[in-house]
This record gives C-alpha cells, sequence and structure tokens, in this order.
C-alpha cells in the first residue's frame, strides 16, 4: 500500500480543529517524554 | 506515535517492549530510535518480501531519522548516550548498575526521557515530510 493512501486514515486533527504541524511536534514530544518517565522509570 | 498520528498497531507496539535500554538493556542501539524506526516502518516498510524497490524506499526514510536523532542526540548507542546525559554508562542488565541508574535520576526530564521525545519528534517530522511529498 502506498504511503499517501495509508495516510488516508491519518489526518492530524483533534476535535474537529486542525492543529499546527509545531503544535504536533510539541505534543509528541512531550508524550513520548513523560510515557517514559511514567512507565520505564 | 500510535496515540497523535496514528501510527502502528498493538503487535508493533508488543515487538517493541524489550529494545528499551539499548535491546533487553544491554546498551546497544538506543530502544527509542528503533522504536523511531519501526514505526516509519508501518507506514513505508515493504509488504512482501521480493519489494525491493520499497524495501530502499524504507532504507531512505530510516536512515533519514537515523541521522537526524545522532545530530539531536550525539549518539545511536545506548552506553554512549548515557556518558553524554550521565558522565557514565550504566549496564541496566546488572540489577545495581540499574538502581544506581535510577536513584541518581536516570528517568528524570533531562534524561533518557528527553532522548525518547526527541526520537518521537525526529520520527514524526520525517512522517509529515512524508505527507507533503
Amino acid at each position: 500500500m502506498s504511503f499517501a493512501k495509508m495516510w488516508g486514515k491519518n489526518e492530524i486533527k483533534r476535535g474537529g480543529h486542525r492543529m499546527s504541524e509545531k503544535e504536533l511536534l510539541d505534543e509528541i514530544f512531550e508524550l513520548a517524554l513523560k510515557n517514559d518517565m511514567n512507565y520505564l522509570g | 506515535m500510535q496515540e497523535k498520528l496514528n501510527v502502528g498497531s498493538k503487535e508493533v507496539f508488543k515487538a517493541g517492549s524489550a529494545l528499551a535500554a539499548g535491546v533487553a538493556k544491554r546498551g546497544e542501539t538506543c530502544g527509542a530510535l528503533t522504536g523511531a524506526i519501526m514505526a516509519i516502518g508501518t507506514l513505508v516498510g515493504r509488504e512482501r518480501l521480493e519489494d525491493r524497490e520499497q524495501l530502499q524506499i524504507s532504507m531512505e526514510v530510516a536512515d533519514q531519522v537515523y541521522v537526524l536523532f545522532r545530530e539531536k542526540v550525539g549518539h545511536t548507542l545506548c552506553s554512549e548516550i548515557h556518558k553524554i546525559r550521565y558522565g557514565r554508562a550504566y549496564r541496566l542488565f546488572i540489577s545495581e548498575e540499574s538502581e544506581a541508574f535510577h536513584n541518581m535520576g536516570g528517568h528524570s526530564r533531562k534524561g533518557c526521557p528527553e532522548v525518547c521525545g526527541i526520537a518521537a519528534r525526529v520520527a514524526a517530522e520525517v512522517i509529515l515530510d512524508l505527507k507533503r511529498k
């Protein structure tokens, strides 16, 4: 399956509001960081 | 990555469990990096063994993740990342060293957790870049 086809179900939305790329990347950074602190520590 | 970009699956999540701390706590390639490459692989990896074209694409994309991660973290090996962040390597498969690692704050924000954040962010950047193409 092509990446474009895969991406069809991966729209970046939250509560109907399209997030900025920076907001999304910041959230991903923070979530991964906290998951490591909380579940691997 | 799974929560924010809907990338991966329960099976992929399970498969990555023992990558932490440089593969089964052995200090080899950082589990955050291998996890990031697994996430990318769910999008661009080959589905058939004979699909060499898709294999090449997945290698190129994974290399972007590798290079960006190494630039930002300074190394790709868990034990070397320990030296950069903590001044020494902790052999986490040895219980006394694992305890020392936790006691000195190995899982404080500026330690391994930040490396995990960087790996996830790098993978997400590469995924978003793929989306634009």
